[in-house]
């Protein structure tokens, strides 16, 4: 009988042997701000995992705050690659790529008010009082939108697919076209929604639009992982003269241009997702350059790049969106124009791009 | 009698007044030399023949989900379901049919959710990673799928035809037969399959919505013909085509879903056997296989198709050396390519595996203990690759047999995650570390209880672990190291009786699989268990069987899965209930016929729980499928 109970005893080992981990993970803390935050963080999420979330920053209490959305929402998710924000009225029109969907919310309660259902919107911008333009990906399609029904009220097809971004000249709203078989910005009227002209850039696949302080448009084009080398195009909106070009090396990634608060200074991304050093960090140059320039700003490390960049329109300050491979909780680290840095903090899931409150 | 030793128990009925005896009996695993003879010390689980009869509805992720303690990641119903042993991704698993790798070559995985149970007649699941053994890709462990034996010299028929209709106009029919006649044998199996999949589901919002864009039609059918040469060889042909037509229902945070995906593999092989006397043999196997994916999504106008093709062969020589062991030496050869024509690659791209390859295994004590030695030279295109390992068996008493192993193992990056345009990654390293561990089986009988178990403690440590990172373009990279370890158990109990068998079964898996290095800075995962690898997952299965009627229930829990890399986000476990009732009945017109019809009733789900396996892909809640089988045997004596 002893044999059968040391069997027994044996098969009853693994009973006192597991069970070192406790299973249930802390429930993460989603927080409201007390205040008006002054940075708002669009956190893209993981492409397919629907986890794209909204932080905002409060710079002067150097607080952190987020899933805004989902703590204004009863715990639900906002949607999947949340590509951009924009503020038009009394709302925050959020633009939920993958969901399929534009989220207007409450700028005081981040409580939704409103959905606009649109296939891949990638960016917003208002044109007239009650209506703003919504470029697509993978399609040709503008979407006008009626921003106080929140209803789609008529479509700009472009002549060529993935109208990315869009910025207002003199009545006219100028869009880029980010495919690689096009090298054309489109001049659309406004008022009538119809494409009116359109300019030629240096490269193929424009991509962002940007005025300067003389009024005079930037437009970075090119896909490098698709072998279109990237560009950037100085011109002149009102003839459509190109003032200046400059061809980027054809490994360098460019991505994300802003213009510092005096409109005169261009900051970009190049990006190595291959993990490199090489073309990685935060460039700038002036809008007086004859030159690209050739050695980071601030200098991105090996298996790190920085993926959304923004420069406080108030002091000036540099914010960069660190991703972390999209597969963890992204960094931002803030920096001082110097190029010094201040301080990081912690945000959602693949931090895109920066909202400044005081920019509206 | 070198192979594994499984008992057999012929027990008393309770009128007779012979005490139960304990026979012992030889019977292999496999069909697989590795696994018969090579791999005594690692943890093997064989899924008999019953398991694979109550599950021929079903596909081998809801099989190995339910029967087995690895996780199975699937993207909900049509979407795609993968492999995880104990803490390994996806690629790190081998499937092999009759010894050849069938991942797709381009993506380096199987999708389990396209592989009927039925088409096979062996599964086993050989736990741990040994590459010396199995080569490229064996880390978290191997699933081998083997159809019938050959066998000749008889006169035989076997036949069966089943259909199954169930909720969500599921509806499955399938045929299988094999036919012995003097040196010939041919064998042949068929499933059908239809689905609407159109089952309702919790939103978001809280809100009941039915499922949309989820239709399934999917068609597999394989035959084998072989020949026996002399008393001593044998060639077997086979071939097997599936494809499957598949709407790609939306994510829950999708409001609609336009997606559909189209899967046509088609395997086709050739076996050569010949034995020159008890002490040799040499074999040779040759297979080639394409695998075809088309992709679209006509919501983003997107169209993809992705075609990849696949050659394998393997000659090895196997030696008995009475007193001192056998030897195998063996050389596979594997070569996979694309063509320029995939718009996701640009130009032609192959990757060849070429290797040399030997295995030792030897006993004493009379087969108590075992042990084996394999040691594998692999040519990764030119780059040499050395991996070996070793592993023990030692049976003391009858009833307890001790197992340890320690294996090199590594995985060569797939086609498209060297080539994939755009993101592929051409200056990827391999994977490669060491996996280890050690445990033992129990087997006693106390009265008319038999009690089984097995128990497993691993460690496994793998550097350059490939991680797809990335936004706009995703892009494979070697990111860490990543240790997993923890403990498996599989416990039965089963009370025989000449009335019948009540079996209480119960697996548990506790996986620690964390990242303990990392080449991205400031990286948050340290010391985090991966994305979607339970810590604990397990399953209770209770049968009670007589000779016409069988009951099955399984209880399956999963624990937390983490969706992060830094375990910020999680889904919650689930626990799923599955019922299985089936009657036979049995029509016997002579010794040498037997004709039987089954009636089978099953529910899964059957406390309608409302999860996802994967974040934001609603799971079928209760649902019922009612089959019918048909069974004709008929053979004669050996001829």
């Amino acid at each position: 009988m002893a044999k059968e109970y040391r069997k027994i005893l044996i098969a009853l080992l693994p009973l006192f042997s597991s069970g070192c981990i406790k299973d249930k993970p802390p429930v993460p803390e989603n927080t409201l701000p007390s205040g008006k935050p002054d940075i708002y963080i669009v956190c893209e999420g993981n492409y397919g995992n629907g986890n794209g979330t909204l932080y905002a920053y409060n710079s002067l209490k150097d607080s952190v705050y987020g899933d805004l959305y989902s703590s204004a929402n009863a715990s639900q998710p906002l949607g999947d690659v949340f590509q951009s924000m924009t503020r038009i009225d009394n709302h925050y029109f959020l633009v939920v790529n993958n969901s399929n969907k534009i989220v207007v919310v409450d700028t005081g309660t981040y409580r939704q008010a409103a959905t606009i259902s649109i296939p891949q919107p990638r960016y917003i911008l208002q044109t007239l009082a009650g209506k703003a333009y919504v470029t697509t990906i993978w399609s040709s399609k503008v979407y006008v939108i009626n921003t106080s029904s929140y209803t789609v009220s008529d479509t700009i097809i472009l002549p060529s697919r993935n109208p990315e971004t869009i910025c207002l000249y003199n009545g006219y709203a100028l869009v880029t076209s980010w495919d690689t078989a096009d090298k054309y910005i489109y001049k659309v009227d406004i008022h009538t929604d119809k494409i009116t002209d359109s300019m030629a850039m240096t490269g193929r696949a424009p991509q962002e639009i940007l005025t300067d302080k003389e009024g005079l448009i930037w437009v970075l084009s090119g896909d490098q992982p698709l072998g279109k080398t990237a560009t950037l195009t100085h011109l002149d909106p009102s003839t459509g003269a190109v003032l200046d070009s400059f061809t980027f090396p054809s490994l360098a990634d460019p991505i994300k241009p802003v213009f510092n608060p005096t409109n005169d200074t261009l900051y970009f991304i190049e990006t190595p997702f291959y993990g490199g050093t090489a073309y990685n960090g935060i460039y700038r140059m002036s809008i007086y350059d004859k030159a690209l320039p050739t050695t980071p700003f601030i200098a991105g490390v090996a298996n790190q790049y920085f993926y959304a960049l923004g420069i406080d329109p108030v002091d000036g300050k540099i914010y960069i969106g660190d991703p972390r491979g999209f597969v963890q909780q992204g960094l931002v680290y803030v920096y001082r124009p110097d190029g010094t840095k201040i301080s990081q903090f912690q945000v959602g899931l693949g931090p895109g791009h920066f909202y400044f409150a005081a920019a509206q | 009698m070198l192979a594994s030793t499984q008992l057999l128990c012929a027990q008393s009925k309770r009128d007779t007044p012979l005490k139960e005896i304990n026979v012992k009996a030889s019977k292999p695993l496999s069909n697989d030399s590795k696994i018969n003879y090579f791999s005594p010390g690692q943890q093997v689980t064989r899924l008999d023949s019953a398991t694979l009869a109550a599950y021929q509805f079903q596909n081998l992720s809801d099989l190995l989900a339910q029967k087995t303690p690895v996780f199975i990641k699937s993207y909900g119903v049509n979407g795609l379901a993968t492999l995880n042993i104990r803490g390994s991704s996806a690629a790190q698993n081998q499937v092999l049919w009759e010894g050849v790798p069938i991942q797709n070559a381009a993506l380096g995985i199987a999708d389990l959710s396209t592989l009927p149970v039925i088409m096979m007649n062996n599964v086993s699941l050989v736990y741990g990673g040994s590459a010396a053994l199995w080569g490229s890709g064996n880390v978290g462990g191997a699933l081998v799928l083997e159809n019938e034996r050959a066998s000749f010299d008889t006169n035989s028929l076997h036949f069966s035809l089943a259909s199954a209709a169930g909720s969500y106009g599921q509806t499955m029919y399938s045929f299988k037969t094999s036919i012995t006649s003097g040196k010939w044998f041919f064998s042949a199996a068929y499933f059908g399959q239809n689905a609407l999949n159109n089952f309702w589901y919790t939103g978001l919002t809280g809100l009941r919505h039915q499922l949309t864009n989820s239709k399934l039609t999917g068609n597999s059918g394989i035959i084998q013909l072989a020949r026996q040469l002399d008393d001593k060889s044998s060639i077997n042909l086979s071939a097997w085509y599936q494809e499957y037509d598949r709407q790609i229902p939306p994510a829950l945070f999708e409001s609609a879903s336009y997606k559909y995906q189209q899967d046509n593999s088609l395997r086709l092989l050739g076996q050569w056997h010949k034995g020159f006397n008890h002490l040799h043999s040499i074999y040779f196997k040759s297979s080639i296989i394409k695998d075809d994916i088309h992709y679209s999504d006509a919501y983003v106008q997107m169209i993809t198709q992705n075609t990849c093709y696949q050659y394998f062969q393997e000659a090895g020589w196997n030696h008995k050396m009475e007193k001192y062991g056998m030897f195998e030496f063996f050389m596979p050869v594997q070569i996979s390519w694309m063509n320029a024509q995939n718009p996701t690659v640009k130009g032609n791209v192959e990757q060849t595996k070429t290797a040399l390859a030997g295995s030792y295994a030897i006993n004493f004590y009379r087969h108590k203990l075992e042990l084996a030695a394999n040691c594998r030279q692999e040519w990764l295109n030119n780059t040499p690759n050395f991996t070996s390992g070793a592993n023990a068996s030692y049976q003391f008493p009858w009833w307890l047999k001790l197992r340890a192993n320690i294996q090199q193992t590594y995985r060569a990056p797939s086609l498209n995650e060297l080539y994939y345009y755009p993101g592929g990654n051409t200056s990827l390293k391999p994977e490669q570390g060491w996996s280890t561990d050690a445990g033992y089986s129990l087997n006693f009988f106390l009265g008319k209880l038999e009690f089984k178990q097995n128990t497993a403690l691993f460690y496994r440590d793998i550097h350059d672990w490939i991680l797809w990172l990335g936004g706009a373009v995703w892009t494979p990279q070697n990111i860490a190291e990543v240790v997993s370890r923890g403990a498996e158990t599989e416990n039965k109990i089963v009370y025989s009786s000449g009335r019948g068998k009540i079996t209480i079964g119960l697996n548990t898996s506790y996986v620690l699989a964390t990242t303990k290095n990392s080449y991205i800075p400031n990286d948050g995962s340290i010391g985090r268990q991966i994305p979607y690898s339970p810590r604990y997952n397990g399953q209770l299965n209770l049968s009670f069987e007589t000779n016409y009627f069988t009951f099955c229930y399984n209880e399956t829990y999963t624990g937390y899965r983490f969706i992060t890399m830094d375990d910020a986000q999680y889904l919650p476990p689930y626990q799923t209930g599955n019922f299985r009732i089936s009657r036979d009945f049995i029509y016997v017109k002579h010794g040498y016929q037997r004709c039987s019809f089954q009636l089978s009733a099953q529910v899964n789900n059957i406390w309608d729980q409302q999860y996802q396996v994967v974040a934001y892909r609603p799971m079928p809640g209760r649902n019922f499928l009612v089959g019918l089988r048909l069974n004709l045997h008929y053979f004669t004596n050996k001829i």
